[in-house]
C-alpha cells in the first residue's frame, strides 16, 4: 500500500467517523473501494467503541489523580440504600454507605429480624465482580476471617451473594477511631498508649499463629471502640500461606494496594513478604502512637516515600521534629484514596492520612534509650535485622513497662548496671556511690569519641573525592577488587550492609564497574535486573559460553572434551564464568582457532578485539568512528556474527546499519556498512561458506551478499522470528517464528521449500556437523533431535533448563549443549551416536529419561536418618553409602530389585530397610546389614516400610491387600498381621512416643499407637486438600509436627492441637519433606524443584537452592551441618549449613562435596 | 507538585541538563538521573495503574530496567531535545515490554514454579488484560503501520508507550493537536483491526 493509499484511508476512516455509528458500515460500502481496503475499514470502524489499546493516560489529565473516580462509585453505591441482602441465615438491609474501598463498598446495615443487629456489609464492587483475582481476593479473605476468632480481630458473622452475583462479607460493626487518633483524643500518657499497642500486637500475633500475615497495618486499621477495645480489621490483602501463595498473583506486591507510609522495605521492593513485615508496620504505627510524628518525611511522592523506606534511617523517636507545616502527609495507596464518608464510625477501608502532627502529652526525650531501641529495632531495613516475631516486639515492651533490660539495646555491663540500680535503686545506693566515678568516666570516653567520630565525618567527605579518584585510577590499571576495596566504605552502610542510597551518580557509575567485587555484598541491594541468557558460541570442539545481565557479563571456554569427561551430563552454571568486561556488552562474536573474541559493549560504545583464554584486549574500535550516528538511535551493537572461516565479522547496531569487519589476529577493520529496513530485533548469520550473510528482523529475513555488500533476498514472514540457522550442506536457511512455523527457504533464490507448524514455538535450532540432525529448542524447555530429510523426531530431551536460551552441537555432533536464561548450561549426549565417550553418558541418562517419560517411579532416593559423616543413595539397582566429608563410596549393596522407592537406617544403626518396586515382580522388601552389606530379609509383595525407635520394631504394608506387618528385627520371621481398609501409602514413627503414622491413598492419615504386638487407631486425619496421593509423611524430632505431602500440596500438622499449623503452596507434587535432627528446619522438594527450607515454627521459607536442576529428593546429615539434595541426574549436591540462631538458614555450598556422581 | 508534572513543563529544562552534560558538569549529570528516574516512575505508575481495580503496579522494576537502558544508551546524551529526549524514553519502554513480553510467551509453557514471573510481567499481563491485546502482536502491528505512516507510529509510540499527553505529543512532532487526536484515532483502530486479522490468519 502505497504512502497515498494510506492517506485516502486515513480520510474514508474519519469520513465514516463523522457518520452515526449504525451508518458507518453503509457508508464505506457506498465508497468506490476494493475488497480489501473495504474490509480493513470495516475492521477498523468496529474498533472504533471498543475499550482496547486505550491510551494509558486521558489527554491533559494528571496521571496520579484519578481518585475523582472514587466520588463517582461512592454514590453508585449510594444508590443500593434501602435494599436489602439475604444470606442463608439472614436479611440485612443497607442503611448506609460507610466507605469504599480498594475491592469492595462498606454499608452499614441492619438485620431485619427481632435483633435489629447493626452490622458492616462490604460488597464486592459491580465493576469487579468479573475479575477473577479480586474475587479469589475477596474469598480468601472471608476464608482468612473465619479462622480468626478473637477479641481483637474485627469478626464475620456471615456471607453471601447479592442477587447480582457480587460476594458480600457481613461483618461486626465496630464503633471506633483509629489507635492514634483515640490515643490523641484521649491524651493518653506513654504507658497506656503502650498498653493499647500491645493490644494490637497480641491481635496481630494471634493472626500469625494462623499463619496469617495481615500485610496492611496502620492505625486506621486498628481501631480503638468507646470502651477502649482494640480492634484489628481489615484483612483484605492479608496473606495466609496456605491459600494466597497457591493463588499466584495475589501475593504479588503489584496487586497488593498496601499503604505505602506503612509498608516495610520488602513490600515496598515487592520482595516475599512475612511476619516480619508486620512487625514494621507494627514498628511504624508504635513510632506514630508515641510521637505523635510518622517516621520518615512524608511525601506525595510514591518513588521519594519508597526510597525513604528503604534507605533512610529513621531519626530516633526521641529526637523526632514535627514536619514542616508544608508537608503534606503520606500518600496512601490508590486503594485506599476512597474519600470517607461523614459517618464517624470507621471501619473497614475508611481511611485517613496518617496524622502526621499529632502532639503527645509528654516530651519526647522520654522515650530516648530503650524505647528508641525498640522503635528503631522493628524499623529495621533488613527484616532479618527486626524482631522476628511480634511476641519478641511486645515482650521488649513489656520489659520496657516493667524496667527491665530489652532486648533490643545491645548489652553491655554498665547498661545493665545501670537498669538493675534503677529496679533496686535501695538496694546499690551503696555501691552507685562507687560505681558512678565510674561512668562519669566512661562517659566523658564516650563524649570524646563522640567528638572523634564528628571530626571523622568531616574529614570523609574530603577523603571520599580523594579516594574514588584513585579508585577510579586502579580500576583502569585493572585492580577492580583493589578499586573496590577503597570505595567499600562509602558505597555500603556498614550497619546495614545494604547499598548508601546517598551514592552520587559517579560513584554509582564506578560502581558498576567493579561489579565483579560486588557480587557477595551488593547484589541484593541493588535494583534486580533481568537476565539475558546464555549464548552458546564455538566450534565443535571448543565451545565459549557467553552470558549477559544488566552490567555483569560472563564468559567461558570450554573444551568439549573436558566437558564430557565424566561420562555424564554436565552442569555448568555461574560459577564456571570468569568476567570479562566491566561494561555492559551488548553482543559477542568467537573465532576459536584464532583464540579472539569480538565484542561491542554499549556504555562507551566500542568494539573490542580480545583474547578469548586471558581476555586481554587487542583493539578497541570507537564504533561512532565508523558508523553514522543518527539522532536519537544510538550504535552499540545489537549483534555481531562470525564466519566460519573466521575472516569476518559482521555486526547489526541498533540503529540497524549492518556492517562487515575485517578480523586478522591483532585487528579488526571495518569494511562496508548498509542500511537495514527493519525495525527491531536484528541477529546475524553467516553462511557456512561466508559468502553471505542472513539478517532477520522482527518479521523479515534479509539475506546479504557479503562482497560487495549487498541485499539479495528479503523474505517477509507474517510472524516475528524467533531463529535461524543455515544449513550446514544445503543451499538452504531455515526461519522458525513465534507463530510456531520452521519455514525452509532456498538461499539462492529466497523461494520457500516447506514449512511445518510445530506444537509450540521453536527458540532455537542447530544443526549437527553433517546436517542430517535439527536440534529444535523449544519454549517449552524440551529440545527435539529431528532428522532433517524428513523432520521425523528422533529423541525428545525434556531439558531441565526452564527457558533455553541457546542450544549447540559439539563434538562431532555426539552431545548438545542447552543453555538457559537462567544462566545454567547442561551437556547430553546425542542418541543412536557411537562414541564411546557419549555410549557412556548415554546410557545413564537414558534410563533416567525412560523412567521420567513412563511416569514411573525415579530410580533414586537418600536413605533416611543416616549414621554420622555418612550419607546413603539409592538407585535403581544398588544402595550407596558414602562418605559425607569426602564423598568417596563406602559401600555397595545391591537390591537388583528395580527402583528403590524408599529407605532408611533403623533407630540403632544397625540394619537399612529398603523397599523396591519393580515392573513385573512388584515389591520387594530388604533388609540389610550396612556393616557387612549381608542381606537380612528379602520379601516380595511388601510395600512401604519403616522403623520405630523402640524393640527395633519394623511396621511394613503388604501389597495388594491392605493389610500390615508388625514384627521385631530381633526376630523378622515372628510377623503379626494387621488387616486395614486402605491401601497404606507411607509409614513413619514417632521419635519420642509409641505412636506411629500410616497415610492412605485415601487421603486419610491415621496415628496408632503401638506395641509390639498390635496397633490402636487413636487419631485419623483427613487431608483431601493435599491432593489424590499422600507421598510424604515425616514426624518432627520431638514429634510436636506432623509433615504432610501430596501430590497437590503439603502441610503441617500440630500433632498436640489436632490442627493445620501450616500448608505450603504447591509448585508440582510433593516428593520430600525432611526435618533437620535438631527439628528447627524442614528441607522440602517438590517435583524436580529447587530444595527448599523453612523455620519450623514460623513456617517461613528460610533458604531455597542455588540451582533447581531437578533435585527430586533431600535429607540431613546426623549432624545436621550438612543438607544433600539428589537431582535426577543422579548428582548428589551438598551445603553446609550455619547452625546459629542469626543467620539460620543461610546455607553455603561446598566445594569439594558438590556433585558426586552416585553412579559409578 | 514538581514531581508530577511531567517533566515536559520540569523547572530544569532536559534540553539545558543535556547541554550541560556534553559540557562536562556533573551535576548536570545527576539531576539528569534524578529527573529521569522520577519521570519514568510517574509515567509508569500512571500509565499501568490496573485501571479497573484503582492499585497501582508495581512499576519499581521496569522503572529500574528501563532507566538503566537509558542510562546506558549513548544516544541519551547526543539527544539534542526534549522531543528526542521523550521519544527514547518511549522507545526503551517498548522495548522492555516487549522484551518482557516475549520472554513471557517464551514461557509460557513452562510449569508454572519455574517460570520467572517479575514485577514487569506482571505489568505486561496488566497491560495487556486491560488494553485486550497481544503485546508481541503489538510491537508486529506498529511495526507495520511505521512502514505506512512515521507519524503515526511515534504518536502511538509516544502516547501508549511513553505515556505523553497529545498536547505534549504535538508539542514535540511539531504538528497540530487536531492531527495527532485524529491521527491516533485512526491509527488505534487500524492496529486493533490488524492484530485481529494476524489472530485469523
Amino acid at each position: 500500500m502505497s504512502n497515498g493509499d494510506w492517506s485516502h484511508l486515513n480520510e474514508l476512516f474519519h469520513q465514516a467517523m463523522e457518520q452515526p455509528a449504525d451508518g458507518r458500515e453503509d457508508f464505506l460500502r457506498n465508497a468506490q473501494i476494493d475488497s480489501d481496503v473495504l474490509r480493513m475499514l470495516l475492521n477498523c470502524v468496529k474498533f472504533a467503541d471498543s475499550d482496547g489499546l486505550q491510551a494509558p493516560l486521558q489527554p491533559d489529565q494528571n496521571p496520579i489523580l484519578f481518585a475523582a473516580d472514587s466520588e463517582s462509585i461512592v454514590s453508585n453505591a449510594t444508590s443500593q440504600i434501602g435494599h436489602s441482602l439475604s444470606t442463608e441465615s439472614a436479611t440485612y438491609r443497607l442503611e448506609n454507605v460507610i466507605g469504599a474501598g480498594g475491592t469492595g463498598v462498606v454499608y452499614l446495615a441492619t438485620q431485619t429480624d427481632s435483633s435489629k443487629q447493626q452490622v458492616a456489609i462490604k460488597v464486592l464492587r459491580n465493576e469487579l465482580t468479573g475479575s477473577d483475582t479480586v474475587r479469589r481476593r475477596f474469598d480468601l479473605e472471608r476464608q482468612l476471617l473465619e479462622q480468626l476468632d478473637h477479641t481483637s480481630v474485627g469478626r464475620i458473622l456471615d456471607s453471601g451473594t447479592t442477587s447480582d452475583g457480587r460476594p458480600f462479607l457481613v461483618m461486626e460493626l465496630i464503633h471506633g477511631i483509629s489507635i492514634t487518633d483515640y490515643a490523641y483524643q484521649e491524651q493518653l500518657p506513654l504507658q497506656a498508649r503502650l498498653q493499647l499497642f500491645l493490644d494490637a500486637c497480641q491481635a496481630v500475633a494471634f493472626a500469625h499463629s494462623r499463619g496469617i500475615v495481615h500485610r496492611d497495618i496502620k492505625p486506621s486499621h486498628i481501631l480503638v471502640n468507646e470502651d477502649g477495645i482494640v480492634k484489628l480489621v481489615d484483612f483484605g490483602i492479608a496473606k495466609a500461606d496456605s491459600v494466597a501463595t497457591s493463588l499466584l498473583g495475589l501475593t504479588r506486591m503489584g496487586e497488593s494496594p498496601m499503604t505505602p507510609a506503612y509498608a516495610s522495605p520488602e513490600q515496598v521492593l515487592g520482595k516475599p513478604v512475612g511476619v516480619e513485615s508486620d512487625v514494621y508496620s507494627l514498628g511504624v504505627v508504635l513510632y506514630q502512637l508515641i510521637t505523635g510524628q510518622h517516621p520518615y518525611p512524608t511525601s506525595t511522592n510514591l518513588l521519594e516515600m519508597a526510597a525513604r523506606i528503604c534507605n533512610q534511617p529513621p531519626h530516633r523517636p526521641s529526637v523526632s521534629k514535627p514536619p514542616d507545616s508544608d508537608n503534606r502527609g503520606p500518600v496512601e495507596s490508590m486503594a485506599e484514596t476512597a474519600k470517607p464518608t461523614k459517618t464517624s464510625s470507621a471501619t473497614d477501608d475508611l481511611s485517613s492520612l496518617p496524622d502526621t502532627c499529632q502532639t503527645v502529652p509528654f516530651p519526647l526525650s522520654h522515650l530516648k534509650g530503650d524505647m528508641d531501641e525498640i522503635v528503631l529495632k522493628s524499623l529495621r531495613k533488613e527484616p532479618r535485622l527486626r524482631y522476628r516475631t511480634v511476641y519478641e516486639l511486645s515482650d521488649d515492651i513489656v520489659r520496657y513497662l516493667e524496667n527491665k533490660p530489652v532486648t533490643a539495646r545491645r548489652e553491655n555491663r554498665i547498661y545493665n548496671l545501670r537498669k538493675f540500680a534503677s529496679q533496686h535503686w535501695w538496694s546499690v545506693t551503696l555501691l552507685s556511690f562507687v560505681l558512678v566515678s565510674l561512668i562519669v568516666a566512661l562517659w566523658i570516653t564516650q563524649r570524646s569519641l563522640r567528638h572523634t567520630e564528628v571530626a571523622r565525618q568531616q574529614a570523609a567527605f574530603g577523603m571520599e573525592l580523594e579516594e574514588i579518584k584513585v579508585a577510579s585510577s586502579r580500576l583502569e590499571l585493572g585492580y577492580p577488587g583493589d578499586a573496590y576495596q577503597r570505595l567499600r566504605p562509602f558505597l555500603i552502610d556498614e550497619t546495614t550492609g545494604i547499598l548508601r542510597n546517598d551514592i552520587s551518580f559517579e560513584r554509582r557509575h564506578l560502581l558498576y564497574r567493579i561489579t565483579d567485587e560486588l557480587e557477595v555484598e551488593t547484589r541484593a541491594a541493588l535494583p534486580k535486573f533481568n537476565q539475558m541468557g546464555t549464548v552458546l558460541l564455538g566450534s565443535q570442539e571448543k565451545l565459549a559460553v557467553a552470558s549477559r545481565r544488566y552490567q555483569e557479563n560472563k564468559f567461558a571456554l570450554w573444551d568439549v572434551q573436558s566437558l564430557l569427561a565424566d561420562g555424564k551430563p554436565v552442569f555448568f552454571s555461574d560459577s564456571a564464568f570468569p568476567f570479562l568486561s566491566n561494561y555492559f556488552i551488548s553482543a559477542i562474536a568467537y573465532a576459536p582457532e584464532r583464540n579472539r573474541v569480538v565484542y561491542s559493549t554499549q556504555d562507551d560504545r566500542a568494539l573490542i578485539l580480545a583474547e578469548a583464554n586471558t581476555g586481554r584486549i587487542l583493539q578497541r574500535i570507537a564504533v561512532e568512528d565508523h558508523l553514522r550516528v543518527a539522532e536519537s538511535s544510538a550504535v552499540w551493537m545489537a549483534h555481531l556474527s562470525m564466519s566460519h572461516d573466521e575472516q569476518f565479522v559482521a555486526s547489526v547496531d541498533i540503529a540497524n546499519q549492518l556492517s562487515v569487519w575485517r578480523l586478522s589476529d591483532d585487528s579488526i577493520q571495518w569494511l562496508e556498512t548498509v542500511q537495514v529496513p527493519d525495525f527491531n530485533y536484528h541477529r546475524l548469520t553467516f553462511s557456512p561458506d561466508g559468502t553471505q550473510i542472513a539478517c532477520s528482523g522482527s518479521n523479515q529475513l534479509m539475506i546479504y551478499d557479503r562482497s560487495p555488500l549487498a541485499l539479495r533476498h528479503q523474505i517477509p514472514l507474517p510472524k516475528s522470528i524467533e531463529a535461524v540457522a543455515y544449513h550446514p550442506t544445503l543451499p538452504q536457511i531455515v526461519a522458525t517464528t513465534l507463530g510456531k512455523d520452521v519455514h525452509v527457504y532456498s538461499t539462492t533464490d529466497g523461494q520457500l521449500l516447506r514449512s511445518e507448524r510445530e506444537p509450540v514455538a521453536v527458540r532455537q535450532i542447530a544443526f549437527s556437523h553433517d546436517g542430517q540432525l535439527a536440534a529444535e529448542a523449544c519454549v517449552d524447555g524440551r529440545v527435539n533431535l529431528k532428522r532433517f530429510d524428513d523432520g521425523k523426531i528422533v529423541k525428545t530431551i525434556a531439558a531441565l533448563t526452564s527457558s533455553i536460551a541457546d542450544v549447540r552441537f559439539v563434538d562431532n555432533s555426539r552431545a548438545l549443549v542447552v543453555t538457559d536464561e537462567k544462566q545454567r548450561g547442561v551437556c547430553w549426549p546425542v542418541p543412536g551416536t557411537t562414541s564411546v565417550l557419549s555410549e557412556r553418558v548415554h546410557k545413564s541418562t537414558e534410563q533416567a529419561f525412560q523412567e521420567l517419560n513412563t511416569g514411573a517411579a525415579m530410580g533414586s532416593c537418600i536413605v533416611k536418618r543416616p549414621p554420622a559423616n555418612v550419607v546413603g543413595t539409592c538407585d535403581t539397582s544398588n544402595i550407596n553409602l558414602w562418605n559425607a566429608q569426602d564423598g568417596s563410596l563406602l559401600r555397595q549393596m545391591p537390591v537388583a530389585a528395580g527402583s528403590v522407592w524408599g529407605a532408611e537406617f533403623t533407630r540403632d544403626g544397625k540394619y537399612v530397610l529398603s523397599y523396591e518396586y519393580h515392573r513385573e515382580r512388584g515389591d520387594t522388601l530388604h533388609v540389610m546389614n550396612p556393616l557387612t552389606g549381608e542381606e537380612i530379609l528379602s520379601e516380595t509383595e511388601r510395600g512401604v516400610v519403616a522403623s520405630g525407635p523402640f524393640d527395633s520394631l519394623m511396621l511394613n504394608a503388604v501389597s495388594n491387600q491392605d493389610a500390615l506387618q508388625l514384627r521385631s528385627l530381633e526376630t523378622p520371621t515372628q510377623v503379626i498381621q494387621i488387616p486395614v481398609n486402605y491401601p497404606p501409602s507411607q509409614i513413619r514413627f514417632a521419635n519420642q512416643q509409641r505412636q506411629v503414622a500410616v497415610a492412605g491413598n485415601d487421603m486419610i492419615v491415621r496415628i496408632y499407637r503401638y506395641t509390639a504386638e498390635n496397633l490402636t487407631l487413636e487419631q485419623e486425619i483427613p487431608v483431601p486438600t493435599l491432593g489424590t496421593q499422600l507421598r510424604v509423611i515425616e514426624f518432627s524430632p520431638d514429634d510436636r509436627w506432623l509433615a504432610l505431602g501430596g501430590n497437590k500440596s503439603h502441610l503441617i500438622w500440630n500433632l498436640a492441637a489436632g490442627k493445620i499449623e501450616a500448608e505450603f503452596s504447591n509448585r508440582g507434587q510433593c516428593n520430600t519433606m525432611s526435618f533437620s535432627p535438631d527439628g528447627r528446619r524442614l528441607a522440602t522438594v517438590n517435583y524436580f524443584g529447587p530444595v527448599r527450607v523453612w523455620e519450623v515454627e514460623t513456617w517461613r521459607e528460610v533458604w531455597e537452592s542455588p540451582t533447581s536442576l531437578g533435585f527430586f529428593e533431600a535429607g540431613w546429615s546426623a549432624s545436621g551441618d550438612v543438607l544433600f539434595g539428589l537431582t535426577l541426574e543422579n548428582t548428589l549436591h551438598a551445603w553446609r549449613t550455619v547452625p546459629t540462631d542469626q543467620i539460620l538458614g543461610q546455607i553455603q555450598q561446598i566445594d569439594s562435596l558438590l556433585a558426586i556422581p552416585t553412579k559409578q | 507538585m514538581s514531581e508530577k508534572t511531567t517533566a515536559a513543563d520540569s523547572n530544569q529544562p532536559i534540553t539545558d541538563l543535556l547541554k550541560r552534560i556534553v559540557q562536562g558538569d556533573a551535576a548536570a549529570r545527576e539531576e539528569l538521573f534524578r529527573q529521569v528516574y522520577s519521570n519514568l516512575h510517574t509515567v509508569a505508575q500512571s500509565c499501568f495503574r490496573d485501571q479497573g481495580r484503582h492499585q497501582t503496579l508495581n512499576p519499581t522494576d521496569l522503572v529500574n530496567e528501563v532507566a538503566l537502558k537509558m542510562l546506558n544508551n549513548p544516544a541519551l546524551l547526543s539527544s539534542s531535545s526534549r522531543g528526542a529526549f521523550y521519544s527514547l524514553v518511549s522507545i526503551t519502554m517498548r522495548h522492555v515490554l516487549i522484551d518482557h513480553a516475549r520472554k513471557r510467551s517464551a514461557q509460557k509453557r513452562t510449569p508454572i514454579g519455574d517460570r520467572d514471573y517479575s514485577p514487569i510481567d506482571q505489568i505486561v499481563d496488566n497491560l495487556e488484560s486491560t488494553n485486550h491485546l497481544d503485546l508481541i502482536a503489538l510491537n508486529e502491528a506498529l511495526d507495520e503501520l511505521k512502514t505506512q505512516s512515521e507519524r503515526q507510529h511515534e504518536i502511538v509510540i509516544r502516547h501508549f508507550f511513553g505515556g505523553l499527553t497529545f498536547p505534549q505529543v504535538a508539542n514535540q512532532l511539531g504538528c497540530s493537536l487536531a492531527t495527532v487526536e485524529k491521527d491516533w484515532r485512526f491509527a488505534r483502530c487500524w492496529l486493533l483491526a490488524r492484530m485481529q486479522d494476524h489472530d485469523d490468519e
